[in-house]
């Protein structure tokens, strides 16, 4: 199998099921935070593959910039919940999802 | 010698002694005026006057400086230079943006120029004794003030959009002026009237220019003038740009049946209603048709529309004019009529001609507005039938009007004569009879109408009243008399047409490919005879208002001028009225229903309202879920599309 669109199709796929799983299955706000940026990532990879091989071809240059902006947001999105992750562990010293704190 | 001196002046927009400049300045001046007086000078009234005369005056030197050079350089014509090319020196593609403000000197605005100027001074120094202390003369000069800016804006317009702007202003100061005596329920009501005729007007000119727009991505008057016969939109298409254009114009200067404002105007103090008559709102209208008049003349039944409508309006006007119980309303009537008659001339064609009416009527009709302004502040009525024997006993005032009743009617050699007879002159030379009859009758019952005030006002017995003392009647003097003599002048000499060459009136206004026609003693003949035979038989008939009783039911239609106003009233009651209520009664129904949308979706966003007990990753799950679903249908759909498309 040569390395075309379905290839890199099926891995962002992947990636965005393994952060859909981090968010969901996982306790713990700072995996759950990592889980969002597998999914920003996979979304990423997408629009590049979009770019390099598919519909887009011929505007290859508005994927990538789209991913690039993706990837920026993406980061200043984990700026701000790791902030707010840590301002919550200092409030009660935990960083359980599920904890009812009223 | 100043002649000499201008025509060897360097010329073009940027340079020191060019029209545009001075045309800018004459723009500006009013507006400083205004600005100082609004900001510095509010509390002291010398002041305030002081300065609004003064800056009109120097306006009126630019506007006579820019006349001078446009009659000393014939080669100087139609350039114009935008607001940015004057203010920062610079010319080319930067300052050339897209709606061309600026200015434009070329004659038709010159002779435009002059009236505004010269009326709105002449007027201003006739208010300094006139508007008393308790009417608030600065208000009275800062509203002289702006209407003056607003109209020398129409004036100076080098786009439709600019002119569009100056209208919106030229309607405001309308509402202003109509509406000085705010107290008074009937001039609160004409003012209201007024504005919203000409808004409706203004609407009506928006879409004329919304649609010349899409078609030529121009609004520039010069550059679209060479471009409507250009073949780019057919000649319905013209047709229908004439018509909301001349809807516009329409409104402003009252051709039937947006004329309803007109009469109301009468309910503003003496001075403003000059002003308005004479080179103010009612003839910006007229101005706006010969500036576009290139797009009517592409299209010949835009010229037959206006040839109709003028010539209804001018018939209509002075047929209502001769039944007025009210001084001030016949004249406005008067006014109409003349309007009505540019209009017919701009329709057959006679472009030269009209304009000379434009300049050559603004004298008369500014002098009668002021000298009924007199006569109304001494008897203290305004109605015809209570006047009576004034000339004995104002004399100047009987002097005054009697040259501007003579001016007005067309009797030889005052001025609108010589207007008179350059129109009548074409329509023979186009052997249009309906053409002839309508100016001949128009002449002959403008005459009526105006001797028939002069003889009512100034002759007879003056009508006894109670507590009324004839005896304490005095005359007008002082700046009111300076004012009304100044302006007597030009009612005598404005039509003067010896000279040949450009400072003929005639010739000096032209426009590409309308011929000037050149009077000849047939037309003078006409109109002579008619303005004189009118005038004789008005004397006879109303030596006496003597009640034809056969007449009552004819007087009283014409008096409410065939019942148009009540029409309106009825139509603003019976169908305006229910039809905004079901527009309100729609929309709300349609707010309440995008209500009810976002109000769903600000529900359903809120989970923890309708399921309590949720948790966190409950919530996830059903995001992730929602994004699949989403991301399912978005690929059923693109396949379908891209499927059909490739």
């Amino acid at each position: 199998m040569s390395a075309g669109l379905n290839l890199f199709l099926v891995g962002s796929a992947a990636l965005l099921a393994v952060g859909a799983f981090a968010l969901v299955a996982r306790r713990n706000a700072f995996v759950a935070l990592l889980g969002t940026q597998f999914m920003f990532m996979a979304g990423g990879i997408a629009f590049v593959a979009f770019a390099r091989f598919g519909l887009g071809a011929s505007h290859a240059a508005g994927g990538q910039a789209v991913a690039l902006f993706a990837g920026a947001i993406a980061v200043a999105e984990l700026a701000i919940g790791l902030a707010m992750a840590v301002l919550l562990y200092r409030e009660g010293h935990s960083l359980g999802i599920d904890a009812d704190r009223g | 010698m100043i002649l000499t001196l201008l025509a060897a002046a360097p010329k073009g927009p940027l340079d020191t002694w060019s029209p545009t400049l001075l045309a800018l300045f004459a723009l500006l001046l009013p507006l400083i005026a205004l600005l100082i007086i609004l900001a510095f000078t509010v509390d002291s009234r010398r002041l305030s006057a002081a300065i609004s005369v003064i800056f009109t005056l120097a306006a009126v030197v630019c506007a006579l400086l820019v006349v001078a050079i446009e009659i000393a350089h014939p080669i100087h014509l139609e350039r114009n230079a935008t607001f940015l090319q004057l203010l920062t020196g610079q010319t080319g593609s930067a300052s050339e943006f897209l709606l061309q403000w600026g200015v434009l000197a070329d004659p038709l605005a010159a002779v435009m120029l002059i009236a505004v100027t010269l009326t709105s001074l002449l007027v201003q120094v006739y208010a300094l004794a006139f508007i008393r202390r308790e009417d608030g003369p600065v208000r009275f000069f800062s509203v002289l003030l702006f209407a003056t800016f607003a109209m020398t804006g129409v004036t100076l317009s080098t786009s439709y959009f600019e002119m569009l702007l100056f209208f919106g202003l030229v309607t405001l100061s309308t509402y202003l002026m109509v509406g000085y005596w705010w107290q008074r329920e009937e001039a609160a009501a004409a003012a209201a009237r007024a504005f919203v005729l000409s808004l409706a007007g203004d609407l009506a000119l928006l879409a004329g220019i919304a649609y010349i727009f899409f078609r030529f991505g121009e609004l520039n008057f010069q550059t679209l003038a060479t471009q409507y016969t250009g073949g780019k939109v057919s000649a319905n298409g013209l047709f229908i740009m004439s018509i909301l254009v001349f809807l516009g114009a329409a409104a402003k200067s009252a051709q039937f049946p947006l004329h309803a404002w007109l009469p109301g105007s009468a309910q503003a103090p003496a001075p403003a209603a000059a002003l308005l008559h004479s080179a103010g709102a009612a003839l910006c209208g007229v101005y706006l048709l010969a500036r576009a008049y290139a797009l009517f003349h592409a299209s010949p039944r835009a010229l037959a529309l206006l040839a109709i409508a003028g010539g209804l309006t001018a018939v209509l006007g002075v047929l209502w004019a001769l039944f007025q119980e009210n001084l001030k309303r016949a004249i406005a009537y008067t006014t109409m009529s003349e309007l009505g008659l540019m209009v017919l001339a701009l329709g057959i064609g006679a472009y030269g001609a009209s304009i000379f009416e434009v300049f050559a009527h603004a004298w008369p009709k500014a002098l009668l507005f002021l000298a009924a302004g007199v006569i109304i502040r001494e008897l203290r009525t305004e109605r015809l039938a209570e006047m009576g024997g004034l000339w004995r006993r104002m004399p100047l005032t009987g002097w005054v009007m009697l040259i501007a009743v003579a001016a007005g009617a067309g009797i030889p050699p005052f001025s609108t004569f010589w207007s008179k007879d350059a129109m009548l002159s074409k329509a023979l030379a186009l052997r249009s009879p309906i053409a002839i009859i309508l100016i001949t009758a128009v002449t002959f019952l403008g005459a009526m109408a105006l001797v028939r005030i002069f003889r009512l006002a100034f002759t007879g017995e003056t009508a006894r009243r109670r507590r009324f003392e004839p005896e304490r009647i005095r005359d007008a003097g002082g700046r009111i008399a300076t004012a009304m003599v100044i302006l007597a002048i030009p009612c005598t000499a404005a039509g003067i047409r010896g000279i040949r060459g450009r400072t003929d009136p005639i010739a000096f206004v032209t426009f590409p490919g309308v011929t000037v026609s050149n009077s000849h003693f047939v037309a003078a003949g006409i109109i002579a005879a008619a303005a004189v035979l009118g005038a004789g038989i008005a004397w006879v008939i109303y030596a006496r208002p003597r009640p034809v009783v056969a007449l009552e039911p004819v007087r009283r239609a014409m008096a409410e001028g065939l019942f148009v106003e009540r029409a309106y009233h009825f139509g603003a009651a019976g169908l305006l009225m229910p039809a905004s209520r079901a527009a309100g009664w729609i929309e709300q129904r349609v707010d309440a229903t995008v209500d009810l949308v976002a109000d769903s979706v600000a529900f359903a966003g809120q989970p923890r309202r309708w399921l309590p007990d949720v948790r966190p990753r409950q919530l996830v799950i059903g995001l992730l879920a929602g994004m699949v679903v989403l991301a399912t249908v978005t690929m059923m759909l693109a396949g379908r599309v891209i499927g059909k498309v490739g």
